[in-house]
């Protein structure tokens, strides 16, 4: 479990230390305070995986897709985002600690020129550039080093099997994809793990009866068999509660001793859902030892988490993150104080 | 200005806070900090419309939470906590009742009432109403101070309760609250139905005179806890 973490030169923080984690952590904060930053910085902490940083782009609504040139403009406008400022001549470093989990990964401009090979109609000279090195780190274990190149106008990332950390990450805006869901719905049917998920689901949604997985236009998904109905469902199709859901029970049970990061929890669950939502994540998480972190605006989401928080304030933590005079903090308070604050009817959003 | 702490507290920007434990509580406190200028203290008490919550665990999580919103990164802004509560029956009972919702917050705790203890930064203190050494709650310091130089009203509601059979079955509390609804029934027209708190933020109010001598020793502590 991650108990603490340090941020240096990443997104909108310049340097900050947040400890005091908790199994279920409950990020609240106003507009551009690095809640969804801080989420990225523990997803891209948790391996040495350049990739990742792209599903960043589509869940920030900048789009999935970019067109390269081999020059240097086009490789670092790939991560000059990810530098606090566009400051790239400081180094990224996220330092995560805790139990079994202490692991870092450092973004580093490497001084080393690289040659790329242009092509198109035009001849060019080829250029030489500086590359971003991702250097991971897992405490007792050897340093994983990927530089991501340009060959040609393709960007090449070449990643060495590693030890890396469980970390899902659920956007805002996107849902996973059926293969997504389909896939971790697959696993853990193989190793006949998939009841739980299911017992899980339909504590919430009784009227889902069981669930398979069937092909659909092709596509591997994970289909219901629901009351009233002559015949089985995509999950997908039955509600967008239901399917998000299905897909943080995948997740967390996919990612047993892990840690599932959820940017806007409340999106998609009915308001009367969220209390007994809520219940299911807790106990689901904590079965599975899995670590949550999720992101919240809705009072009504962190009303209804109450009866669980009140019952189990060893469990949780509340991060308020705030931004004054251009800097960002994140106070952690425990259980006790969050279950009190919100009984209180304090302001925590 | 009020100082009267917002239903829904995001953060303090106050240095010092008086809490206590109703409405009425708070109102006579904020008239007093008026009367004597001090701007640099809020005042508020415990919710019991929240989610959650149960009678007496409401001082703890009201405490809590001031803890949690006073607090902000590394910044620290609050310095001091003040609890006026009533000293009911028992001043001992009260007064540990007090120390055991500051413990819960993780509060200093003082070693006795109309004290102060200072730890990381943030004094408390526990104020108990009527004053030092009495039992009593706020109506009894209430009705000193709208008896003051009208015997003629005191014996009045005493002959009221009385003849209607109520006097003096009651204890001498609860006594003291039927005194000042009976009183507040009688001589506030603009609401006649009223508690305290909405008496004592009236302008209207010339039943409780907020400049009585009766409020002195509890206006005077207030100035003194909120000298920095």
């Amino acid at each position: 479990m991650i108990e603490g973490i340090k941020i240096q030169n990443f997104r909108c923080f310049s340097d900050i230390e947040v400890q005091g984690l908790k199994p279920i952590n409950i990020i609240v904060g106003e507009n551009a305070s690095g809640k969804s930053a801080f989420l990225e910085a523990i997803f891209l902490s948790a391996g040495a995986y350049p990739l990742n940083t792209f599903q960043f782009r589509a869940a920030r609504q900048l789009g999935s897709q970019f067109e390269l040139r081999p020059d240097s403009a086009s490789y670092w406008g790939l991560w000059e985002d990810l530098f606090n400022d566009f400051d790239l001549t400081k180094q990224i470093r996220i330092k995560v600690s805790g139990v079994g989990s202490s692991h870092s990964l450092n973004l580093v401009r490497t001084l080393e020129s690289s040659q790329t090979v242009s092509l198109g109609t035009q001849p060019v000279p080829p250029q030489a550039f500086p590359l971003l090195t991702f250097e991971w780190e897992r405490k007792g274990g050897h340093p994983i080093r990927v530089t991501p190149t340009m060959k040609g106008n393709s960007l090449t990332v070449e990643v060495p099997q590693h030890d890396h950390f469980p970390t899902l990450h659920f956007g805002p805006h996107i849902s996973d994809l059926p293969q997504d869901n389909a896939s971790r719905f697959s696993e853990l049917s193989k190793d006949g793990k998939i009841q739980p998920v299911i017992d899980a689901l339909r504590t919430e949604f009784p009227f889902v009866k069981t669930l398979s997985l069937e092909i659909n236009s092709g596509i591997p998904t994970v289909f219901a068999e629901v009351e009233e109905s002559h015949r089985k469902l995509p999950v997908g199709l039955i509600s967008d509660g239901v399917n998000k859901l299905l897909s943080l029970l995948l997740g967390i049970a996919n990612n047993r001793n892990g840690t599932i990061l959820i940017d806007q929890i409340e999106d998609g669950f009915y308001f009367k859902k969220m209390p007994s939502t809520w219940r299911v994540i807790h106990s689901f998480a904590k079965e599975n030892q899995a670590q949550v972190f999720a992101t919240t605006h809705s009072q009504e989401c962190l009303d209804a988490l109450f009866p669980v928080l009140d019952a189990n304030e060893e469990d949780f933590a509340l991060l308020r993150a705030s931004r004054s005079d251009g800097s960002i903090k994140f106070t952690v308070s425990n259980g006790r104080k969050f279950s009190s604050a919100l009984s209180q009817e304090f302001e925590l959003r | 200005m009020s100082s009267i702490l917002p239903h829904r507290v995001q953060h303090f920007e106050l240095p010092y806070i008086v809490v206590c434990e109703g409405f009425g509580d708070v109102c006579l406190v904020d008239q007093l900090l008026q009367l004597k200028g001090i701007t640099n203290c809020g005042v508020g008490c415990p919710s019991r419309t929240g989610v959650g919550g149960d009678g007496k665990d409401y001082l703890n999580k009201y405490l809590s939470a001031i803890s949690l919103a006073a607090t902000e990164g590394d910044t620290q802004k609050l310095q001091g906590i003040l609890m006026v509560v009533d000293a009911d029956e028992s001043p001992e009972d009260a007064f540990d009742l007090s120390c055991s919702a500051l413990k819960y917050a993780e509060f200093a705790v003082p070693d006795s009432a109309f004290t102060v203890k200072a730890e990381k930064g943030i004094k408390t203190s526990v104020y108990l109403i009527p004053g030092k050494d009495e039992t009593g709650t706020l109506e009894h310091l209430l009705l000193r101070a709208a008896y003051e130089g009208s015997e003629k009203s005191q014996s009045c509601t005493d002959s009221f309760l009385s003849c209607i059979g109520r006097s003096p079955a009651a204890k001498p509390n609860v006594m003291a609250k039927m005194q000042m609804s009976a009183l507040v029934a009688a001589s506030f027209p603009e609401n006649p139905w009223a508690t305290p708190g909405p008496l004592l933020q009236s302008k209207k109010n010339d039943l409780v005179p907020i400049n009585s001598p009766h409020f002195k020793h509890l206006t005077d502590y207030l100035a003194e806890f909120c000298t920095e």
